[in-house]
């Protein structure tokens, strides 16, 4: 009979570790939801495949149903009315200002910026994908007068903002916006804007990066000396929405 | 356009109704995916949150509200999950709250020196008899003992139940044969 034991050994057996690698890193979240709508080449379809199987918690949120009635009291995951409201408070709190719930979401987010991934800009460099480790070893090595900013949006309620000045002697900058928005819509765009209001920069769609951010690398030259705007558009279907503004303040050398 | 305003003039008020209405739904979707309670909420929250931004073009096909929660929901849990298993994978962190993360338990009383040889040569067993699987076999096998449903496993993998049952019964066939299982 197959014993308990057994079936530990068949567990092992099939999440084998050493096995994982040569498959590579989970597929992306679009890449997944392109899957199960049948979308993608045969080839592609059964390289995803195998990464479902060889990651099952992925395949297990991408197939999870939705609960579709109320939870009744002695229910596992019945949510008791005095805990809802808790949680609307919060959300309310949220919603109308409370300085150290918004503080704590922007550091989370800038601490999750630290490891983004770097998008191309215009056409002076290849689109690439970076790895969040080979990023961070990238921006350990020593490199000449470049910077590295988070921007944060404009417009947070009940908290004075002032627009991110940059250095004045870095040569480039990284320029990391968080998402603010949805994070299902099709695709993504930035654009930058001078203190005309004129667009002086505009990327192609871009996808939203594992840490809800988007990071472009801009030479300083690109940049005349004062105020500019990084707008953020969501993409849905053929239709674009503007979704935040960064403010930033470009010195004169 | 700040942050938590409303796109479009949404009210408050009905934006308390949908949240209670659909909360304890969206933080049960998250339970499900066997994200932590208290991690759960914490993605819950970030769906309203943007569902907030959003919610003025709802007003008008408040049925549409659910189908927009669940696919920002989905997404979200998504994106979640990849993360951390690709920074697992790269080795980058290790997370202190991390419930894979423990302590070894005192190791067990060491049997003796035949029963551990005969331990060793039932495993290698079991791992010939594995290993003698189809790959179709191996796979069902594998979302199965992960603890997915078969509409699951049949959703992953993009095949029928059906087809799903009977990988996975033949798989435990050929397993018991090869085990000497008489059940």
């Amino acid at each position: 009979m197959i014993t308990k034991s057994d079936w530990d050994t068949i567990q092992h057996e099939l999440l084998d570790v050493d096995q994982q690698h040569p498959l590579g890193d989970p597929p992306a979240v679009e890449e997944m939801l392109a899957y199960t709508r049948g979308e993608l080449s045969p080839e592609d379809e059964e390289r995803v495949r195998r990464l479902l199987v060889l990651y099952p918690e992925l395949a297990h949120a991408l197939t999870a149903p939705f609960p579709e009635d109320d939870a009744a009291p002695g229910d596992d995951g019945y949510l008791p009315p005095e805990e809802l409201n808790r949680r609307w408070t919060e959300m309310r709190r949220s919603i109308h200002g409370d300085g150290g719930n918004v503080v704590q979401f922007w550091r989370r987010m800038s601490l999750a910026a630290a490891a983004a991934l770097v998008l191309a800009l215009g056409g002076l460099l290849g689109q690439a994908r970076w790895s969040a480790h080979r990023l961070q070893a990238e921006l350990a090595k020593p490199r000449a007068a470049s910077e590295y900013v988070v921007l944060m949006p404009d417009g947070q309620r009940g908290r004075p903002h002032k627009p991110v000045r940059l250095a004045p002697d870095a040569e480039s900058t990284m320029i990391v916006a968080p998402l603010v928005g949805p994070a299902s819509m099709d695709g993504y765009r930035l654009r930058i804007r001078n203190e005309d209001g004129a667009a002086v920069w505009t990327s192609g769609p871009l996808n939203l990066r594992d840490d809800d951010t988007f990071a472009i690398l801009v030479p300083r030259a690109f940049l005349k000396p004062g105020r500019h705007q990084v707008v953020l558009y969501g993409i849905d279907g053929t239709r674009e929405e503007q979704l935040a503004t960064y403010s930033l303040t470009v010195p004169a050398p | 356009m700040t942050i938590w305003k409303a796109g479009g003039g949404g009210g408050d008020e009905w934006f308390e109704s949908m949240y209670r209405k659909h909360y304890g739904r969206v933080w049960r979707y998250f339970r499900t995916c066997n994200v932590a309670d208290d991690e759960a909420h914490d993605l819950a929250q970030d769906t309203f949150q943007r569902f907030y931004q959003h919610m003025a073009q709802f007003r008008s096909e408040p049925e549409a509200v659910w189908s927009y929660l669940k696919k920002t929901a989905h997404n979200i849990v998504l994106n979640r999950i990849r993360g951390r298993l690709t920074q697992k994978r790269n080795g980058l962190t290790v997370d202190i709250d991390d419930p894979d993360l423990g302590f070894d338990l005192p190791a067990p009383e060491e049997p003796d020196y035949a029963e551990r040889e005969q331990q060793a040569l039932r495993r290698n067993r079991v791992r010939r008899a594995v290993a003698e699987l189809s790959e179709g076999q191996q796979q069902v096998l594998r979302l199965w003992v992960q603890g997915l449903k078969y509409t699951q496993i049949a959703e992953t993998l993009r095949v029928s139940v059906d087809a799903v049952k009977s990988r996975l019964r033949d798989a435990k066939k050929h397993l018991r044969a090869r085990l000497g299982d008489d059940r």
